[in-house]
């Protein structure tokens, strides 16, 4: 009975001094002790579109004027200052064609490069892009020149962010009519000719 | 076990043994409290971190000078001869010379939860009966990580390919006594740097927090 119970203790100190150096783990967790966790976020941006834009096209038509040699022309003068045996004398239908001469074109299909950018954000990457005309009539007195049919080179451009390094740049197009163009000049218009439209999509 | 017991047996007197387990209990109960860091019955520090946190959206004023969503640049005149064919000689822009707009590329936002109002990222609260040895301010340290593991970055929620570059801009703990408890409160300032963001959008991540107790 007496070896009972002297055993029982020993396994009872024995159990709890293996069981003590728990409780200085925890001792030790107070100094230096670390507790981490993990929060989710989350941030929002805007759609944002930054048009660029060429407020003022100025263009010249290059300059034509030239000589052209017709070549020799002989007339043979009587007496009676009538003219007689002429040859070389002009006619249109005889003219040469200056090697710069538009022959007889009116229309010209006409693209400002490089005349918008766009940049920013949308929820797809890319934006709309509209043309609208507005007036479309050069004037030059009575003279004018007529423009039509605006496009634009990309109507859904990638916007790729805020960067301007990375904006896409496109191009306008259009037809322009100068069989009203009596005279030399700047033809001018009220208002602006075009106008651009970006949205994010 | 069983030879250990056997040594126990042989070694010790019943006298001994009885001092034995008694020190033992009186150690336990010394230390008892010093190992309730966080999950203790009874309640001596509690420590929570936010789930989540859902910032202030960004607004075109933290970029901008203005608050518009849409933002145009007038480029001037642009000039050119045109040959009689139609073709125009010059060409328009060019990425450099475009005009910048915005004033800058970031904004911040502290890590209050637009949601709950708590302006806190972590809490740590101490019964105020407890020993003043056991609390002590904790210092802490937080790292950003996004959904495909990188570090410093919230991403798109449908394009990985556009992110944000996230970074602490300041760190803050607060005291607060009160109700019978001692209270600490820590949070963040975070600034996003949006040049590398593609999309309109949520951009999500998560932030490590890790709390020392010195």
């Amino acid at each position: 009975m007496k070896q009972k119970l002297k055993k029982t203790l020993a396994i009872l100190a024995l159990g709890a001094l293996l069981t003590a150096p728990l409780s200085k783990t925890g001792n030790a967790a107070v100094e230096g002790v670390t507790a981490s966790g993990n929060t989710d976020i989350s941030v929002t941006l805007p759609p944002i579109i930054i048009l660029h834009y060429i407020s003022e096209v100025s263009l010249s038509f290059t300059d034509i004027s030239t000589s052209v040699d017709e070549g020799a022309g002989s007339w043979d003068i009587a007496w009676t200052d009538a003219a007689s045996n002429v040859s070389g004398e002009l006619t249109s239908a005889l003219l040469d064609d200056a090697t710069t001469e538009p022959d007889g074109k009116t229309t010209f299909n006409i693209t400002l490069p490089n005349v918008w950018a766009v940049r920013g954000y949308s929820s797809s990457g890319t934006a709309s892009l509209l043309i609208e005309e507005g007036n479309t009539t050069l004037e030059n007195g009575q003279s004018e020149i007529v423009l039509s049919d605006f496009s634009v080179s990309d109507d859904e451009p990638e916007l790729n962010g805020l960067a301007k390094g990375n904006a896409t740049i496109g191009s306008v197009s259009f037809v322009m009519d100068i069989i009203g163009a009596g005279i030399s000049g700047t033809y001018e218009a009220e208002g602006a000719e075009y106008t651009l439209t970006a949205s994010a999509i | 076990m069983a030879e250990m017991i056997h040594v126990f047996f042989r070694r010790f007197s019943k006298e001994n043994l009885l001092l034995l387990l008694g020190y033992t209990v009186v150690v336990f109960i010394v230390l008892l409290p010093a190992n309730c860091i966080g999950d203790d019955d009874d309640d001596d520090i509690r420590i929570t971190f936010m789930d989540e946190i859902v910032f202030d959206p960004m607004r075109p004023r933290n970029v901008f000078g203005n608050n518009q969503n849409a933002q145009t640049a007038d480029e001037g005149i642009f000039s050119s001869d045109v040959s009689w064919d139609g073709t125009v000689t010059e060409t328009g822009l060019v990425p450099g010379d475009l005009q910048k707009v915005y004033e800058k590329l970031t904004f911040r936002r502290w890590t209050n939860n637009n949601n709950s109002d708590q302006p806190w990222l972590w809490e740590v609260v101490y019964e105020e009966d407890d020993d003043d040895e056991y609390q002590s301010q904790p210092s802490f340290e937080v790292s950003i990580v996004d959904a495909y593991g990188n570090n410093g970055k919230l991403s798109h929620d449908s394009d990985h390919a556009s992110w944000l570059n996230v970074s602490v801009r300041k760190k803050k703990v607060e005291k607060k006594n009160g109700n019978d408890k001692l209270i600490f409160r820590g949070r963040v300032r975070l600034e996003f740097d949006i040049s590398n963001a593609r999309r309109s959008g949520t951009y999500r991540g998560t932030i490590c927090t890790t709390l020392t107790f010195l």
